[in-house]
């Protein structure tokens, strides 16, 4: 059991991997949307450590700009976990967010908005163990992200709470709060028909509840991790490649549980 | 011989001229990286007449060519940079297309 309600976790941070959107932050959400009737198409790749469990994943992900400031998308994962010498791969579950960026304020070279999001992850894995590929309900995150960008320096922040069903197993999965500062630089300022390269450096906060199960708090639980993530952005007019690395700086986790070693993510996105 | 080769010349040269272009430069805010403006320059490669796009994000101008019969409302031109997310500022017309 416990190590099924570890592999659900497992499972649970990486589904947390936020879609890497045009020139936001790699592992936390940004304020930016898409043009109007703007598409975007992105193919991501993660792989985290923790402990003897790995976890990979591919996912693709289709976004739709219903208008500068509305975009919906969705994204399909393949997962593959791997722990204690088993391994399970599948369909991970599907996400399906929407975000609207409620305030904007346009100056000569520079962008502050707001952007409000919510995210379905749907139960959309196969129920099967060893290790477990999904926990067997359905989340969801509501968040806030804030963004300030310039030619040369971008600032962004984000809040987001997610709210977890409860498992197949009648777990009470504790709900997560993510708090996020991210800095963005390039050396110097883009020209439009030139490769632009920026250079970010994230502080992602994560604290998870603990689980109860009738009623009772589950001991190896909850807890908190702060990751400090180096990444970059290479991007030529339509086409982005987005990578990085989350390195875990400190944690605070109840009873015995593994700390996360690293995670990291690799993005290829383009925009038609 | 030479007056032919020369206006020949001159005839392959001035292809810009003949083509009757201007060049509309035009003031936006807001405009921070290359792939945010993508949506703007697809936006008007679409219309018909357009020849050519850039954007100076220093100077936060974004040039369009286009035949010289081309010609924007200024409400076309708030929508269309409205929609790309960003705001636009005003319009200045070259007789000349530099891009």
């Amino acid at each position: 059991m416990l190590r099924t309600f570890l592999l659900v976790g497992v499972t649970a941070i990486v589904m947390n991997a936020f879609p890497a959107q045009a020139h936001g932050p790699i592992f936390s959400p940004g304020p930016e949307t898409l043009y109007k009737d703007g598409v975007e198409s992105h193919l991501e790749y993660h792989r985290s450590e923790k402990g003897d469990e790995t976890e990979n994943e591919l996912a693709w992900a289709i976004g739709y700009g219903i208008t500068e400031d509305w975009l919906i998308s969705a994204e399909l994962p393949y997962v593959r976990i791997k722990e204690d010498g088993n391994d399970n791969d599948g369909i991970g579950n599907i996400v399906l967010e929407t975000k609207y960026r409620f305030w904007r304020r346009d100056a000569l070279g520079k962008q502050d908005s707001v952007s409000g999001f919510a995210k379905a992850i749907l139960d959309t894995a196969k129920d099967t163990s060893d290790p477990a590929l999904s926990s067997g309900a359905n989340d969801l995150v509501l968040g806030l992200a804030y963004g300030q960008e310039s030619l040369i320096w971008q600032r962004w922040a984000s809040i987001r709470y997610r709210f977890n069903g409860d498992s197949d197993a009648g777990i009470e999965r504790g709900n997560r709060i993510f708090a996020d500062a991210a800095i963005g630089w390039r050396s110097k300022i883009p020209q439009y028909y030139k490769p632009d390269l920026l250079w970010m450096v994230e502080l992602n906060t994560e604290y998870t509840q603990r689980s109860e199960q009738n009623n009772i708090s589950l001991a190896d639980t909850g807890g908190t991790e702060i990751f400090l993530s180096p990444g970059m952005i290479w991007a030529y007019r339509n086409f982005a490649v987005k990578s990085g690395v989350q390195l875990p700086v400190y944690n605070n986790l109840n009873g015995n549980q593994s700390a996360s070693d690293y995670r990291a993510k690799f993005a290829l996105e383009m925009n038609f | 011989m030479h007056r032919l080769i020369l206006i020949i010349t001159l005839v392959v040269f001035s292809g810009s001229a003949y083509a009757g272009e201007k060049e509309h430069l035009m003031q936006v805010h807001g405009a921070v990286c290359p792939s945010c403006a993508y949506g703007l320059e697809k936006k008007f490669m679409k219309m018909e007449g357009i020849k050519g796009f850039s954007l100076d994000f220093k100077a936060g101008i974004v040039s369009v060519c286009t035949d010289e019969n081309i010609e924007f409302e200024e409400e076309e031109l708030v929508t269309l940079f409205k929609q790309s997310g960003y705001t636009y500022k005003g319009e200045e017309i070259r007789d000349t297309c530099t891009l």
